[in-house]
């Protein structure tokens, strides 16, 4: 039945248009400024084909369903790191050729040449980008104490009075609240699996309870900060650079205690254009594209061959200033950094998120 | 006598058919006529309603998959004495070994459930990894030697050859073929046989079956199985938080794993293996159906002898968020009731030219976009927004204490109440129109002042009007999701959004479910209540 109503439909489009000569491909990102540096870095320079950039809200829902169902609507996925294990492990990825990407200008193959290990084969290197907090730069001076510098500052509403913006999933927040509490970023992940830790995160947070406004779109921090409803909050430090690059915002971000996020391209497992959207892959992983990415937006590519191009040849960004120091993985930018562990949030995940949960009703 | 004998013989119509046959006849034609009329109707129920709720209620209490992972070692899991804390014998770490690494249940016929027979040494021999496959693959099953069994599968491959389209079309239905293989092996509808695909390709069908069938066999139930333990895994994960690392390091160490016996090695590769909470949760999967993700949903679990239990303190999350869902939709109910009452009058007794100008005030919100209308409240709400600033400004609060009216509760039932008002106003006001002004006027001859003539003669015949608006707002509000998600903050968020959640982001689709089907059953507990008490016949939506 649905095999016969298929070919029905596609007889009639077959009828209706002339089929162009190159396939379109169907690409699920984030949106915004974020989808617009993958449409100028990637999908203006693609030659093999069109790529089609849709909208998405993360997880992978759409992608189990389209899978399970037969029914595969999306080629190619930008995903999290820990739906990129997840999906991959479950089946719902395809598992791609390693030897069919560019290697670099030495010939470092390029899972040698990302940043952190790649986790398995379904995976293509995207970005590194980052949860972290900032502020108007008059906030602080205007009220005539110090500005805040490290995480501690964050977590602290006695010295650097008003709101906090913060977002209504735990992630990177208890890890941040470990930061704060004084613990070493290289040793968050042993503190939250030891027992107790995951109480002493969250008997920081109640520190800030009273305090707190909650978002959950990546615009609304900013705007939360613009208004004056907070006086500091939480951001994907990619929108936070986008207000400071293209709109001028005079903003201050504080790296101490950022949580920095892998993220990867993905391929839909029974994708109608498998050839096409293999040739995006490779085309959007290649070193020239990742750097590509950022002359539109601070985002760190994850291949470092990519990063080393940027930095020989600032000022990248395309408005003519620097683009490193808006980078998350600078040298200074990493100094007390956490780098997410997705292992560790696909076992805890669930359990720490209806705890977060019960904690914001609270 | 002789009238009185003639109508046992049929009486028949004018070609000779008898006329009880002839009228059912043309009784069936035109009911087959009235059935053609809503069968559309009826099929687009039935695919967009019937259907879906089904699969909703299957999936709250299905667990299936899980047993297709572990048959042998939920035959043999009640060997183990769970009442001593201890870590179970030798023979259950062996079936455990063996259900992770082996794919001998895709090979034997009877292997979920209470059909596995432990006593069948099919589950214990090993198909030697390099091969050659053919002798031990017939050894688990001996059907697999006779060129039947291979026959439904060779159809589906030449079913998709046999498909005549476009090149690409062509490439596409031989790709859904690899897929339909699988799913024909193999409880998976995501793991692709494009091996075996190939070989059957070349198979003619009829002769003995040879190694290289086998060999494609073996190494796509492999890939299959890979998949099928990925999602095990977040399953188990649902019932003991760390078993996807568990199970996620042990795949990939056991196969280091010489040999029996295994309980150490197996500890050795995830220390996991040497907890009894692990074991403990494995009890608790062993039905293929389970009420377990209903007691998540109400913040309660099975403990080690399926009795029902409260969860640890820190995960009860759920019952306060069904409370705040239904305290939340009653407000907000009652709130649209007050606040539509006196407009709805006022639309249905007004001269025309003004009660227009009034129903597009009304509409217009309506027309406009969902997420226009939240973000204007934000605007109007927030700290630093218009009302706090007039307020501010009129000296009728201090800069500092402003007030908290979005991102919390407050803001939700404020946001909702105006989002849900035309859902009440139009079905109150739909009844107001139709009471003549006259019986009012008539109660007050009689000698009744306004306020008792209202309310024994005006408010019991709008009843039915407020009935449905009250149905109708409380419905819609008790799913309400996108609302709570951007304005909801810190105590807004209700148990829509917990659905979204484990749809979408932790893929928990058992627990989606099952919160999915008990708010569904809410709704018609609701409407059986209401039946009950005010009579459904009364009820009118416009």
């Amino acid at each position: 039945m649905r095999k016969s109503l298929q070919f029905v439909l596609a007889a009639a489009i077959g009828a209706a248009i002339v089929l162009p000569a190159q396939a379109e491909i169907t690409v699920a990102s984030w949106g915004g400024a974020y989808t617009m540096s993958q449409q100028k870095a990637y999908a203006d320079t693609f030659t093999g084909g069109t790529a089609n950039f849709i909208n998405y809200n993360g997880g992978l829902g759409e992608v189990r369903t389209q899978v399970e169902s037969g029914n595969v609507q999306w080629d190619i996925v930008d995903v999290l790191p820990d739906q990129a294990r997840i999906g991959c492990d479950e089946g719902l990825f395809e598992e791609l050729p390693r030897d069919v990407f560019t290697p670099t200008a030495d010939g470092v193959s390029m899972d040698d040449d990302t940043l952190v290990p790649v986790p398995n084969d379904c995976v293509v290197p995207q970005i590194f980008w980052s949860y972290v907090p900032f502020y108007k730069a008059d906030t602080f001076q205007s009220k005539g104490r110090k500005s805040p510098k490290t995480m501690a500052d964050f977590f602290d509403v006695e010295n650097f009075p008003g709101k906090r913006g913060i977002h209504t999933w735990a992630n990177a927040l208890i890890e941040m609240a470990l930061v704060a509490d004084g613990v070493p970023a290289k040793d968050v992940y042993d503190v939250m699996s030891a027992d107790g830790g995951i109480d002493r995160a969250f008997a920081k947070l109640d520190t800030i309870k009273d305090h707190v406004v909650f978002w959950s779109s990546g615009s609304k921090p900013l705007e939360l900060v613009e208004s004056g409803e907070v006086s500091m909050a939480l951001a994907y430090n990619g929108r936070i650079g986008a207000a400071m690059l293209s709109e001028g915002a005079d903003y201050v971000v504080n790296w101490d205690g950022q949580v920095l996020n892998e993220e990867w391209l993905v391929m839909v497992k029974g994708t109608q254009n498998y050839d096409e959207a293999l040739a995006f892959l490779i085309h959007a992983s290649a070193p020239e594209q990742q750097a590509g990415q950022g002359k539109w937006i601070n985002y760190g590519p994850m291949r470092a061959s990519g990063l080393a191009i940027i930095e020989a040849n600032e000022p990248w960004f395309n408005t003519g200033v620097n683009i490193m120091p808006h980078m998350p993985t600078t040298k200074a930018g990493l100094h007390n950094a956490v780098f997410d562990n997705p292992d560790w949030w696909a076992d805890n995940g669930d359990a720490i998120h209806e705890r977060y949960t019960a904690w914001m009703g609270q | 006598m002789a009238i009185a004998n003639a109508p046992s013989a049929p009486i028949l119509t004018a070609d000779g058919i008898p006329l009880r046959v002839s009228l059912r006849r043309s009784m069936r034609r035109s009911k087959l006529r009235a059935l053609a009329l809503v069968l559309p109707a009826f099929l687009f129920l039935v695919t967009v309603f019937i259907l879906p709720i089904g699969n909703l209620l299957t999936r709250s209490v299905d667990d299936t998959l899980i047993n297709h992972q572990l048959p042998l070692t939920f035959s043999l899991i009640e060997t183990w004495d769970r009442d001593q804390q201890s870590l179970p014998e030798e023979a259950l770490f062996e079936s455990v070994y063996l259900d992770l690494t082996t794919i001998n249940k895709f090979l034997i016929a009877n292997n979920t459930g209470a059909n596995v027979d432990v006593s069948d040494v099919a589950w214990w021999l090993k198909i030697p990894p390099k091969g050659p496959y053919k002798d031990s693959i017939v050894q688990i099953n001996p059907r697999w030697g006779e060129a039947g069994a291979w026959q439904p599968l060779k159809q589906i491959v030449d079913n998709s050859l046999a498909y005549r389209g476009t090149e690409k079309e062509q490439k596409n239905v031989k790709q859904r073929a690899t897929f339909d293989l699988c799913s024909e092996l193999t409880p998976l509808n995501n793991a692709s046989c494009r091996t075996l695909f190939k070989a059957l390709e070349t198979w003619d069908g009829q002769s003995v079956p040879d190694e290289s069938l086998f060999a494609a066999l073996y190494k796509d139930l492999n890939s299959a199985q890979k998949i099928l333990t990925g999602k095990s895994s977040t399953r188990m994960n649902y019932e003991e938080p760390g078993w996807k690392g568990v199970i996620r390091t042990s795949v990939r160490k056991f196969k280091k794993i010489e040999g029996p016996p295994y309980r150490d090695a197996m500890i050795k590769a995830n220390k996991g293996w040497g907890e009894v909470r692990f074991w403990q949760s494995l009890v608790l999967m062993k039905d293929a159906r389970t009420m377990g993700y209903y007691l998540n949903a109400f913040d309660r679990r099975y403990d080690v002898d399926k009795n029902i239990i409260l969860r640890s303190e820190e995960r009860r999350v759920y019952v306060m968020l069904w409370w705040r869902t239904l305290i939340l939709s009653l407000i907000v109910t009652v709130g649209c009731l007050v606040l539509s009452y006196p407009v709805a009058h006022l639309l249905a007794t007004l001269p025309l030219r003004y009660s227009n100008l009034l129903m597009i005030c009304v509409l217009m919100p309506f027309w406009t976009s969902l997420l226009v209308r939240i973000v204007s409240w934000m605007v109007m709400l927030q700290q630093e927004g218009v009302i706090n600033d007039t307020l501010v400004w009129t000296r009728l609060i201090s800069d500092e204490n402003r007030l908290p009216m979005m991102y919390n509760f407050t803001g939700t039932v404020i946001v909702m109440i105006q989002i849900l008002l035309p859902f009440m106003i139009l079905p109150i006001y739909s009844v107001m129109k139709t009471i003549p002004p006259s019986y009012m006027r008539a109660a007050q001859n009689l000698g009744a002042a306004p306020s008792l003539a209202f309310l024994r003669v005006y408010m019991p015949l709008t009843l039915p009007g407020v009935g449905a608006g009250v149905i109708l707002v409380f419905i819609v509000a008790i799913g309400y999701y996108i609302t709570p998600e951007l304005v909801g903050g810190k105590d807004g968020r209700l148990i829509g959004n917990m659905i979204a959640y484990h749809m979408q982001k932790s893929l928990n689709w058992g627990l989606g479910a099952a919160m999915g089907t008990v708010l569904l059953a809410a709704i018609l507990v609701l409407y059986w209540v209401y039946d009950k008490i005010v009579g459904v016949d009364n009820l009118k939506m416009g």
